[in-house]
């Protein structure tokens, strides 16, 4: 990377909102996506992540806030930038492939300005990136879905854009498959240098392929950051539950001399924060991995659900008195019945709650 | 498991096997060649048959396409001021056949009729100066069968054009084409299987025209097939004609067939519904003027000509001959429609028990028979009712020393029976895929319950089919109704259709009496196209 450079963002994105008609589906969004930074967008269906994705490709327009490419506006309240002024490339759900033309010529179809030879090379050149050039001369429908994909990418990054964008571009792949294919993509975006953003409802596609996760949902940007801290460091009560499994357990805040402390069904826990005088209850997050089988425990929880995973068992459990539920991950040799109890005892490094 | 011979498989047998004997004797004529009669053809008629159905043909496979494309287009692509209204508008032509249309534009634009004098007036003309083209001429019947024909390509570019997912707009709005590039570059090519499918179905009904070129007199295959038969009295040449008119109309079938082939390739996976664009009031205007024209000139003029004629100059003498005949054609068609109904229904049926190769190509055979001009058709029933008297009076005057004379020929049975062969495919259609929204395990679930085979059919599939049977009905009733040369060749003696009454008073230049048996037509015709724009409606909500 050079260093001399102003580390502008390739996009920014500021106090974005989005509507259809009266209904706000979008608001206050604000990102900010680095050169080469591979990232996605995920949320629920419904979120307003297509949206979302739609708006930074010029198709529809925004409310509130701007968008820019590079430092220049794209999009703001008064004014939008036509897609095909805007060098965002990309590639959708069902790849929108034309079916009456080969695959040559789709990936030709957006290099408009150049001339017939360098169209050729320029197709060429991506179709042996993309791994694709003996299909050249195959027509859609004759493809596989594995191989149409590459295609929609081959067509999408051709005409070389700053910005390429993925609308749910796994999800139409067999699910063994996704993973494996996300990677390789993920690979070939990284040897182009790529800035690229992937949009999707699926976090395993997500942690798959990018390093930095957008979390959309009920209209807002809830959290922007790694994998890693969205499981371990959720910064909304919605991203704790939406990432990964879990479950909450009520705690009453206490101060002790070491600092505040929150009592639950599973004895006492360090909070993280430096304040809970006025909040005299919390919700603790429990991963499965936060809770331990311990026959020694003086903690029983009785089980509800088991589903045998091969080299553990997924047990929903219920503590007494309470009722509440958590989830725990056991070694698959301690196999016990619904209905019977176990004891169980936490063991929380970094304590979320809400 | 079922038993290996069951009632309806021998039913399906023996329908499918009387329905292709016709066909077949006419392709068999081929085996036998009258070289007098033939060089007699060759050097007097022939070409001109050829060259006229040929430009009659493509004549009016271009001109529907280019129309049924274009609105198409517009009523996909663009919101404008009376779209609903056009939603309905632009289908009316297809109550409207091709004859009457014709004969209609003639009692107009005659010379003596009101337009030519009128234009005389105008430019103060003398009384013998031909102020129009002669619409009774090649170019005429191209033009009127271009005006009932551009729904058939309509229809299917219309699914075509807005079944294109709407991302391929956002791919090339991103490749910064302009929305005349999209529609040159994408959306036509796209498309394009559709209306050449539409344009075939077109070609086919040109080709198959006959009360159209018979009035306007124009030499074409069909009225050659007439001719041949009634003037030269040979129907071994008229049926070799006619199969070279089938060969023609296979060739159609086969683009038509190809073409579909293809159409897998040519269909996006996940339609999200393409926007239409919306337009300026002075555009609207344009839009819905340029979207009107066709409808206006194939169906609302004439129709509106053919009501004031009637209401302004029937005479009594042609409202007394126009009860009974109405009563006929309506019986008629009504037998026939139920029959033909019942008979899709079993070969539909039986396609589904069994799922045999051999049963659905015969049913295939058979349905060749609405690709057929009625006049083919007629040919061959003739014939095979005529062989069949024959040997059935020679069977009684060998053994019994009696002769019933015909019994088959020139019956209404015949004449059913003829009906029946065009139009099984048309009830077919309806029948097979109604029967294919009915899931397979309702057989199975019956089955289970110890209902037998008929029973099935009667107290499960019946009722769940009561729409898809009666679109078939309704169908098939209609196009009886208009059927003309099939029943002008095999009617019996002082049996008369409006069809058949509406050909004779316009051939004998009595238009203004012809007016009332045609729009009674026109009306019975509206009925299907109702249903079909609802359906449309339906789905398009």
């Amino acid at each position: 990377m050079n260093t001399n450079q102003v580390n502008l963002p390739v996009l920014s994105i500021q106090d974005l909102s989005i509507s259809y008609g009266a209904e706000p589906v979008l608001s206050n969004i604000n990102l900010a996506i680095q050169k080469a930074d591979i990232a996605c967008i995920l949320g629920p269906s419904g979120s307003g992540k297509t949206s979302l994705l739609r708006a930074i490709a010029g198709f529809i327009e925004v409310a509130n806030g701007s968008i820019d490419i590079n430092g220049q506006r794209m999009s703001d309240s008064n004014s939008i930038k036509p897609p095909n002024k805007r060098s965002v490339g990309v590639v959708f759900q069902d790849f929108a492939l034309f079916p009456h033309l080969t695959v040559q010529q789709n990936i030709e179809f957006g290099l408009g300005k150049l001339s017939r030879d360098d169209k050729q090379a320029t197709a060429m050149k991506y179709m042996h990136i993309m791994g694709i050039a003996a299909l050249a001369h195959k027509y859609p429908a004759d493809l596989s879905g594995g191989q149409q994909q590459r295609v929609a990418i081959a067509r999408a990054v051709a005409p070389q854009p700053d910005i390429l964008l993925m609308d749910e571009a796994f999800s139409s792949l067999d699910p063994t498959l996704r993973e494996q294919v996300a990677r390789d993509v993920r690979e070939i975006i990284q040897q182009l240098g790529l800035t690229a953003i992937l949009v999707t409802h699926d976090q395993q596609e997500a942690f798959a392929f990018a390093d930095k996760i957008a979390v959309v949902a009920n209209g807002f940007l809830q959290q922007f950051s790694s994998a890693y801290d969205l499981y371990h460091e959720p910064t909304s009560y919605f991203v704790a539950k939406f990432i990964g499994e879990g479950a909450f357990i009520e705690g009453q805040t206490v101060e002790r001399t070491k600092g505040w402390f929150a009592k639950t069904a599973l004895g006492e826990m360090r909070l993280s924060g430096d304040d809970y005088s006025h909040t005299p209850t919390v919700k603790i997050l429990l991963r499965p991995d936060d809770v331990l089988h311990d026959d020694a425990s003086p903690t029983k929880a009785v089980i509800k659900e088991k589903h045998f995973r091969g080299a553990f068992i997924r047990y929903e459990l219920s503590l007494s008195p309470s009722n509440e539920k958590v989830l725990c991950f056991a070694p698959s040799h301690h196999d016990h019945s619904i209905g019977s109890s176990f004891g169980i005892r936490a063991e929380v490094e970094h304590v979320i709650s809400f | 498991m079922y038993a290996k011979i069951s009632l309806l498989k021998i039913s399906t047998w023996t329908i499918t096997g009387l329905f292709a004997v016709p066909l077949l004797v006419v392709f068999a004529s081929m085996a036998n060649f009258d070289t007098q009669v033939w060089s007699h053809l060759l050097s007097t008629v022939m070409g001109s048959y050829v060259l006229n159905s040929l430009v009659l043909a493509i004549g009016v496979g271009l001109g529907t396409a280019v129309i049924g494309t274009y609105l198409a287009w517009f009523m996909v692509n663009y919101v404008f001021y009376g779209k609903s209204l056009l939603n309905w508008l632009i289908l009316l032509p297809l109550a409207m056949p091709a004859y009457i249309i014709a004969y209609t534009y003639t009692g107009m634009l005659d010379f003596s009729g009101p337009l030519q004098q009128f234009l005389r007036t105008l430019f103060d003309a003398p009384f013998n100066q031909q102020m129009l083209p002669d619409i009774r001429s090649l170019e005429g019947a191209v033009l009127v069968m271009i005006l009932v024909l551009y729904p058939y390509v309509y229809l299917l570019a219309r699914t075509a054009f807005s079944e294109q997912s709407a991302q391929f707009t956002l791919v090339s709005k991103l490749a910064g084409l302009s929305r005349f590039q999209h529609m040159k570059q994408v959306a036509l090519p796209l498309a394009r299987p559709s209306i050449i499918t539409g344009a075939a179905l077109a070609m086919m009904e040109a080709m198959a025209d006959y009360g159209t070129v018979a009035y306007f007199g124009i030499n074409t295959f069909t009225t050659g097939i007439y001719r041949t038969w009634f003037g030269m009295g040979n129907a071994t040449a008229a049926s070799q004609l006619a199969t070279m008119l089938c060969l023609v109309v296979f060739v159609l079938l086969w683009i038509e067939k190809s073409s579909r082939k293809h159409h897998s390739r040519y269909q996006s996976r996940h339609a999200g519904s393409i926007k239409a664009k919306t337009t300026t009031p002075l555009k609207s205007a344009g839009l819905f003027v340029l979207c009107a024209i066709p409808a206006v000139f194939g169906f609302i003029i004439p129709f509106i000509q053919l009501m004031w004629w009637s209401a302004q100059y029937f005479d009594k003498g042609v409202f007394i001959d126009y009860l009974p005949l109405l009563g006929t054609s309506l019986k008629l068609a009504f037998i026939s429609a139920a029959l033909i109904v019942s008979l899709a229904l079993v070969i539909s049926y039986c396609k589904r028990r069994f799922a045999s190769r051999k049963i659905a190509l015969a049913s295939q055979f058979v349905g060749l028979g609405y690709a057929l001009p009625g006049v083919v058709i007629a040919v061959g029933v003739v014939q095979v009712s005529g062989a069949v008297d024959i040997n059935i009076n020679r069977f009684t005057l060998a053994f019994f020393d009696w002769q019933p004379g015909l019994i088959m020929s020139g019956s209404i049975a015949i004449l059913i029976f003829a009906y029946a062969v065009r139009y099984l495919s048309v009830a077919m259609h309806n029948t097979d895929t109604g029967l294919e929204r009915i899931k397979p395990n309702v057989d199975e679930v019956s089955a289970s319950l110890g209902v037998n085979t008929a029973q099935t059919l009667q107290r499960v599939h019946i009722p769940l089919l009561r729409a898809s049977l009666v679109s078939a009905f309704i169908l098939v009733f209609v196009d009886v109704l208009k059927e003309l040369p099939a029943t002008l060749i095999l009617r019996p003696f002082n049996v008369n259709t409006l069809a058949v009454k509406t050909f004779e008073l316009a051939s004998d230049e009595r238009l203004i009496d012809a007016a009332l048996p045609a729009v009674s037509i026109v009306i019975a015709g509206l009925l299907p196209v109702i249903f079909l724009t609802m359906s449309l409606e339906k789905r398009r909500k």
